[in-house]
């Protein structure tokens, strides 16, 4: 007889088994989801490797994709790993952007890394201070956070239309397009250094893989981390323990927050090069996504946020060069979701043959 | 003296230089006998924006200008930093001649194109910008057909509410809106006009929502920039679109709209792309905003179809001959491009 047995501890062959199952299905699926749509189905694939891993350029033009999903994928981690459901990255996002682009109108003029540092700071501040606000109205008034974050999502995205649309930050163009939804650019000292000689990867990058090898460290190896992991577990037995876990969930929303916010910094000073909506756009709810599939690990994150990044850069050239409807690719991912979460819950369990059934 | 021989030598040298000359020209203009062109769409084929630029661009194949082959197409919605990877992707390969990005896109046109001086880059509508060269910057303004629209829905509204759901208060939007209220003005002054905005270039669900409450709020003609007809159909309303002609959508419904031409914008990027080909001249495009009135070609109002009959033959009457004041000149319809408020 075979049965399905909960592992006590997990092994790494079987993770990666099922990990790859996950991917391979994917791909099948995704297959089939482009024969159904009428696409040359092996031109599609071709596509997508030529603008994900073909050359040194699509591979940095995949990273610049993936630097901001890592960076909202792992305030989702920091969230989720402690059972709280946050879904404010997406306004995070928007915050740290217009926080960050106020730094740099105000500290314009200072040194270049002192401003570029004060740049960063202020967007990591921006989000963070989103967070401040979910975990006050969670703390104070028993406001679920998922509705707490979806809710302040939409004001910070219609304040954000407001600044640009009219608002202070509006482009004054010299050419008579005096309203429309986007800033003035962003000077030029003002942008993240690009790396490698690229002229799509930026310093950003680095930011992302080093947040995510201090969120490793902090989640595992500090008492902080331990707070986390354990509020998720059982946040009664925390409490018991002697954590104010009020306290803790004010830390951790904060945390989430600046980790988002520096996603839109990122985007702004290192890719778009002007604060608008359109360039920040669905960042946050990506970025679930890729920390879910990250197994809500830091490390897991970046490698979700890379796989995101080189699909998000192939869904170009597949649509551009094959035609591939652009409603598959979103599809595409979700189902990418649905079977590495399958791959998630696999993983925690094995296999086991016994003898005859008595 | 020259010689006989050597006169005649020098004839024929001039004969192989002429005839080669000559033959030059003739390959070289073989060359100019096609166009090709790709077309970045910001929102899909389906919205009325991007219908319209397809629309020309079919209308301008069959017009054949200077006698070109003109193959063309058009991608999925791209948006954001990846339009001007979509961009390079179509330069790179050599295949075109000239890149329409439909959309703002001027910021990323100026990281690329003296990458690639032989093609023409074509940035569309408000928020661009545009330094000459290889670059062009098309604009569209349809005020003209809204203010006429506009008078059509001054005589018509029996509430003295007007409602318009824009997209968002941008110049090339604020414009259209503006006239439209104004020529309902000229007709009821003391008209009550409601606008929302739903922050999107295209949500038709955030439309229908926006035109629900307008309704409710008393308005009973909608100017839905937004293309959603839904909210029309349930309180039988009359409603007018904007930049395409989606009667087909809402026959019952929809009465008309202001729309948008592009063929002589397309048709002025062609010829200057020609003149570079063909004659050599280096592409000059325009840095100034650049946009074509009704009385050129730039727009028109959409036929009423079906509704027709739900028109007053006075209102017609009248209707016809503010267009036709306008197609003449002797109506100037005034630019406002500010942002226009419910009362």
């Amino acid at each position: 007889m075979i049965s399905l047995e909960k592992r006590l501890e997990s092994n790494i062959s079987w993770v990666l088994f099922v990990y790859s199952l996950a991917c391979i299905v994917g791909f099948i699926f995704t297959a089939f989801l482009l024969w159904s749509s009428g696409t040359d189905i092996p031109k599609a694939f071709f596509a997508l490797y030529k603008g994900s891993l073909s050359s040194k350029k699509a591979i940095f033009s995949s990273l610049n994709y993936a630097t901001p999903l890592i960076l909202t994928g792992l305030a989702t981690v920091v969230a989720f790993r402690a059972q709280i459901w946050s879904i404010g990255q997406e306004g995070q996002v928007y915050a740290g952007a217009m926080s960050a682009y106020f730094a740099s109108l105000m500290f314009y003029g200072a040194p270049l890394w002192i401003h570029l540092l004060l740049v960063i700071a202020f967007g990591a501040l921006g989000g963070a201070l989103l967070g401040v606000l979910s975990a006050v109205l969670k703390n104070k008034f028993h406001v679920n956070e998922v509705i707490s974050t979806v809710m302040i999502n939409y004001i910070i995205i219609f304040f954000l239309s407001y600044m640009v649309g009219g608002g202070p930050w509006t482009e004054i163009s010299d050419v008579n397009t005096t309203v429309y939804q986007q800033s003035d650019p962003v000077a030029d000292y003002s942008k993240l250094p690009y790396l490698f000689g690229s002229t799509k990867l930026h310093l950003g990058f680095l930011l992302a893989i080093l947040s995510a090898v201090a969120c490793h460290f902090l989640i595992y190896s500090t008492p902080f981390g331990y707070e986390i992991r354990a509020m998720g577990h059982n946040p009664v037995a925390l409490g018991h323990r002697g954590t104010n876990t009020h306290k803790t969930l004010l830390y951790i929303l904060i945390l989430s927050g600046a980790i988002a916010g520096l996603a839109g910094v990122t985007e702004i000073f290192g890719t778009s090069h002007r604060l608008k909506s359109e360039a920040l756009y669905g960042l946050g709810y990506t970025g679930i996504i890729v920390g879910m599939i990250g197994g809500l690990t830091p490390l897991g994150t970046i490698i979700a946020g890379i796989i995101f990044g080189g699909l998000a850069s192939g869904a170009l050239y597949m649509k551009v060069l094959a035609k591939v409807p652009a409603a598959l690719v979103p599809t595409i991912e979700g189902m990418f979701l649905l079977f590495f979460l399958c791959a998630g819950v696999a993983a925690r369990y094995k296999i086991v043959v016994t003898g005859k059934d008595v | 003296m020259i010689k006989i021989k050597e006169f005649f030598k020098l004839i024929v040298l001039g004969s192989v230089v002429t005839f080669v000359l000559g033959l030059m020209h003739i390959l070289h203009a073989a060359n100019t006998k096609d166009v090709n062109i790709a077309i970045i769409l910001c929102c899909g084929v389906e919205s009325p924006w991007d219908a319209t630029m397809v629309e020309s661009m079919e209308r301008v194949k069959q017009a054949k200008p200077h006698g070109l082959n003109i193959t063309y197409e058009y991608t999925e919605p791209i948006y954001g930093d990846a339009v001007m990877d979509a961009m390079t992707l179509f330069a790179e390969s050599g295949d075109y001649d000239i890149i329409i990005c439909h959309m703002t896109c001027s910021d990323m046109v100026q990281r690329i194109n003296k990458d690639y001086p032989d093609v023409a880059f074509v940035s569309v509508g408000s928020g661009n910008s545009s330094k000459g060269g290889n670059e062009y910057w098309i604009y569209k303004r349809v005020h003209e057909a809204a203010y006429a629209l506009g008078v059509l829905a001054g005589h018509m509204t029996e509430s003295g509410v007007l409602g318009v759901v824009g997209t968002f208060p941008a110049d090339d939007v604020n414009d259209e809106i503006n006239a439209y209220f104004a020529g309902a003005r000229t007709v009821k002054p003391d008209l009550i006009q409601k606008v929302s905005f739903i922050e999107s270039w295209y949500d038709p669900g955030k439309a229908a929502e926006m035109t629900s409450a307008q309704i409710s709020m008393g308005a009973d003609m909608i100017f839905t920039l937004a293309s959603n007809f839904a909210a029309c159909e349930e309180n039988n309303l009359l409603c007018f679109g904007n930049f395409a002609d989606e009667s087909h959508y809402s026959p019952s419904t929809h009465l008309s709209a202001p729309i948008a031409i592009w063929d002589r914008d397309i048709t002025r990027i062609i010829d200057g792309w020609f003149d570079y080909k063909e004659n050599g001249v280096p592409q000059n495009g325009n840095t100034e905003m650049m946009w074509t009135s009704m009385k050129d070609g730039g727009a028109v109002v959409a036929p009423f179809h079906g509704l027709a009959d739900r028109i007053p033959a006075n209102i017609r009457k009248i209707f016809d001959n503010t267009v036709n004041d306008i197609m003449s000149g002797d109506l100037v319809v005034e630019l406002d491009v500010s942002e226009p408020k419910s009362d």
